[in-house]
C-alpha cells in the first residue's frame, strides 16, 4: 500500500505566492489611487480657476469690457465641463478603499465650486438677462438612477442651451447642500428644479420637457423644435 | 467604498482559482513522484473486456483496433457483452467472430443491466493477469499494451493505468471544442497523476490489474459512474492509478449539444454521488493530497461555477432590468441618443480590478492550452482545429459547462432520478 503524502509545502509556498500576487494588486490599487486622486485635484482645479475667471468677467460686464454673449458662452462650456467631470469625481470616490477621506473632501470641494457656479450663473442671469435655462437635480445615490438618464437625454436633445447642476442630496459633509434642500423646500428624492418648478419624487420626460419648454418661452430665447411636440 | 456582492464573489473565486493555479504549476514545475517506466518484461496474459449496448455503428472498428494490437493473439483474450442492444451488434460481433477465428473473442449476451454489470459479467470470466475496459465507441493505438503494462511491472501497487484519450476524427465545432478540452483534461489528469490525485479510470481502456478489482469485488452496478467509482475505490485502499501519454485511444465525441449536455451532466452527477458517497476520504489525513485536494474540489469546482454564474446573471439581469427602464422613462427615443453620443473615455476610470482579473484567467487557460498541447505533442493546427473552436472552448464551454451544473443542482433540489444515458 502507498503511503499518502500531502504536498504541505506546495500549498503554503501556493498560498505565500497568491498572497504575494494579492498584495501586488493591493500595491498596484494603492498606486492607481493615488493617480486618481491627483486626477481629481486637478479637476477640482481647473473647475476653480474656470470659475474664478468667469467671476472676473463678470464683473467687467458692467464696464462693457466683457460681452454677455461670450460670457454666456463660457458659463455654458464650464457647466458642460463640469457636469461631464463629477461623474468622473464620483466614480473614483465610490471606488476609493484607502483615501477615501480625502476623495470625500475633494467631492466637497467639487460640490461647492458647482453651487458657486449656480451662484455666478444667476447673477450673469442679472446682468444679462436669461439665455438658458438652469436645471438642479438631487439625486439619490442609493435609488436607481432614472432620473438622471431622463435628465442625460433632455440635455442630449437641448444640448448646451439646458444647464444641468447635480448633487448629491445624501452628501451630508457639506452643509450647503442642505441649505439649498431647505431653501428649496425639498423633502422627497429625486428632485428636480426647472426654474421656479421644484419636481419631488421620480418624474416623467414628458412633465420635465413641458417644464424646461415654458422656460424657454419665459426667457423669450429661441424655443427650440423639440418643444414643438409637448 | 461599496462593496457588492458580485465584488465578493470574483474576488473570492480569483483567490482561490489563483492558488491553485500556482498549486498545480508548482506540481508540474517541481514534481516529487515521477513515474519510472521500463521495458515490458514478458508477455501476461491480458483480457480486454468490451460492453456494448446499440453500437452497430462503431462495434467492428472498435473490435478491428483490438485484433490489430501489437500483442501476441495467444496471450489475448476478447470478451464481448452485449447489454441486451436492440440493434444489430449483436449480429456484428457473431459475423467479427466468424471472420477472426485466429482470435480468442467470446461474445457474452445478457439483458440490458447497464455497464457496471456488463463489465461483472466480463470480469467474473477474464482470465487476463491484466484486463482493459473498451468502450465500443473507443479504439486503440497498435502500441498500447506494450506501453501501459510496464507501469505495473514498475510497482506492484500500481492498480490501473489510463491512456491519452483524444476525440476521434473532430468534424464539427462542437466536437473540436471538446478535442481542445479532452487535451487540457488530459494535462490535468497528469498533473493528478503526479501527486497520486486521479479519481476517474475511463472507459475507454483503462488498464487494471485483474486481481485488485476482484478482491475489491468489481463494479458498483448502481452508479452511473463505474469508471469514476472503481478509481475512488482505487484510491480508498491506498493503490495507485497512472496515467501514461505513449497509449491513445480514441473516442466518439457527442456531435450536438443535447447529447453533450446529457454526457456531462451524468458525469458529473456521478462524481458528485461518489464524492458523497466516499465523503470519509474527504479532508482525512490518511489519504493525503487525494482527502485535501481532490475530493473536495470535485465538489468545490461545481459550487463556484453556480456562485459565479448566478451572481453574474443576478447582476446582468439587474443590469438589463436598469437600462429597459431608463429606455422606458425616455418613450424609447434611442436615435436621439445615437445621434449626440459622445465618446468619453478615461483610464483611470477602468475598473482594473475586474480587468485583471480577467486577463489573468484567460492568461492561464491559454497558457494551459498551449502547454497541454506541447506536452501531448499534438500540433494546434492538426485536423484543421481553428481558433475559432479554441476561442469556444475559452469563452463558451465554461459558460456551458456551469449550465451543466446548474442542472446538477436543480436534480439535487427536485430529487430526480439518476440516468445512465
Amino acid at each position: 500500500m502507498t503511503r499518502r503524502k500531502l504536498s504541505t509545502k506546495k500549498y503554503v509556498l501556493a498560498l505565500i505566492l497568491t498572497i504575494l500576487v494579492f498584495l501586488g494588486g493591493i500595491v498596484a490599487g494603492i498606486v492607481l489611487e493615488d493617480a486618481r486622486l491627483r486626477d481629481t485635484k486637478q479637476i477640482t482645479l481647473s473647475e476653480k480657476v474656470n470659475l474664478r475667471s468667469l467671476q472676473l468677467q463678470k464683473e467687467y460686464i458692467d464696464l462693457g469690457i466683457a460681452e454677455c454673449d461670450a460670457l454666456n458662452q463660457i458659463l455654458e462650456s464650464n457647466i458642460n465641463e463640469l457636469a461631464k467631470k463629477i461623474a468622473i469625481i464620483i466614480d473614483y470616490e465610490k471606488t476609493s478603499v484607502f483615501s477615501e477621506e480625502e476623495f470625500n473632501l475633494e467631492l466637497r470641494d467639487y460640490f461647492l465650486t458647482e453651487i458657486q457656479f449656480l451662484f455666478v450663473s444667476n447673477e450673469i442671469d442679472k446682468k444679462c438677462g436669461k439665455d438658458n435655462v438652469k436645471v438642479v437635480y438631487f439625486y439619490d445615490e442609493n435609488a436607481d438612477d432614472t432620473q438622471g438618464k431622463i435628465l442625460d437625454y433632455l440635455k442630449k436633445l437641448f444640448g448646451s442651451k439646458v444647464l444641468v447642476f447635480s448633487f448629491n442630496s445624501n452628501f451630508n459633509q457639506e452643509p450647503m447642500i442642505n441649505i439649498l434642500l431647505t431653501s428649496y423646500k425639498i423633502q422627497q428624492f429625486p428632485a428636480v428644479i426647472v426654474g421656479d418648478n421644484v419636481f419631488q419624487g421620480s418624474t416623467s420626460v414628458r412633465d420635465l420637457m413641458k417644464s424646461i419648454c415654458d422656460e424657454f418661452r419665459d426667457i423669450h430665447q429661441e424655443i427650440p423644435k423639440e418643444c414643438n411636440v409637448v | 467604498m461599496i462593496v457588492k456582492f458580485l465584488d465578493v464573489v470574483l474576488f473570492s473565486t480569483y483567490f482561490l482559482l489563483l492558488f491553485f493555479a500556482i498549486f498545480w504549476l508548482l506540481v508540474l514545475f517541481f514534481p516529487e513522484n515521477e513515474q519510472k517506466k521500463k521495458k515490458l518484461i514478458g508477455t501476461p496474459f491480458f483480457t480486454i473486456i468490451v460492453p456494448a449496448y446499440n453500437e452497430e455503428k462503431s462495434i467492428v472498428e472498435t473490435l478491428t483496433s483490438i485484433v490489430h494490437l501489437d500483442y501476441p493473439k495467444e496471450k489475448m483474450e476478447v470478451i464481448v457483452v452485449n447489454d441486451g442492444s436492440t440493434d444489430t451488434t449483436k449480429k456484428l460481433v457473431e459475423e467479427f467472430i466468424t471472420c477472426n477465428p485466429g482470435d480468442d473473442i467470446i461474445l457474452l449476451n445478457q439483458e440490458n443491466q447497464g455497464k457496471g454489470k456488463a463489465l461483472n459479467v466480463g470480469l467474473d470470466i477474464a482470465r487476463g493477469e491484466y484486463y482493459a475496459c473498451l468502450d465500443a465507441d473507443s479504439f486503440i493505438s497498435p502500441n498500447a499494451i506494450n506501453e501501459m503494462l510496464p507501469y505495473f511491472q514498475a510497482d506492484t501497487n500500481v492498480a490501473a493505468v489510463c491512456p491519452l484519450l483524444k476525440v476521434r476524427k473532430p468534424n464539427s465545432v462542437l466536437q473540436k471544442v471538446q478535442w481542445t478540452e479532452y487535451l487540457v483534461n488530459m494535462f490535468y489528469k497528469l498533473l493528478n497523476s503526479k501527486i497520486d490525485c486521479i479519481h476517474v479510470t475511463p472507459g475507454p481502456f483503462s488498464i487494471y490489474r485483474t486481481k485488485i478489482i476482484k478482491d475489491l469485488g468489481g463494479y458498483d452496478e448502481k452508479t452511473i459512474t463505474e469508471d469514476l467509482e472503481i478509481a475512488i475505490r482505487l484510491q480508498k485502499h491506498h493503490y495507485r492509478i497512472v496515467q501514461t501519454f505513449d497509449a491513445i485511444v480514441e473516442t466518439v465525441a457527442p456531435n450536438s449539444l443535447r447529447d453533450l449536455f446529457r454526457q456531462r451532466v451524468r458525469w458529473y452527477k456521478g462524481s458528485v454521488d461518489n464524492t458523497i458517497s466516499y465523503r470519509k476520504i474527504m479532508f482525512n489525513k490518511e489519504y493525503g493530497d487525494f482527502g485535501f485536494l481532490r475530493m473536495p474540489t470535485i465538489i468545490l469546482s461545481g459550487i463556484i461555477a453556480i456562485i459565479v454564474a448566478a451572481t453574474l446573471l443576478r447582476e446582468l439581469f439587474i443590469k438589463s432590468f436598469q437600462w429597459f427602464g431608463a429606455l422606458k422613462a425616455i418613450n424609447f427615443d434611442i436615435i436621439t441618443l445615437i445621434k449626440n453620443f459622445s465618446f468619453d473615455f478615461n483610464v483611470l476610470s477602468l475598473p482594473f480590478f475586474k480587468i485583471i482579473i480577467a486577463a489573468t484567467l484567460f492568461c492561464l487557460s491559454f497558457f494551459i492550452m498551449i502547454y497541454s498541447y506541447r506536452i501531448i505533442k499534438e500540433k494546434i493546427r492538426n485536423h484543421g482545429r481553428t481558433l475559432v473552436s479554441m476561442l469556444s472552448f475559452l469563452f463558451l464551454y465554461g459558460l456551458f459547462i456551469t449550465f451543466v451544473w446548474m442542472y446538477i443542482a436543480f436534480i439535487f433540489v427536485a430529487h430526480k432520478k439518476n440516468r445512465w444515458t
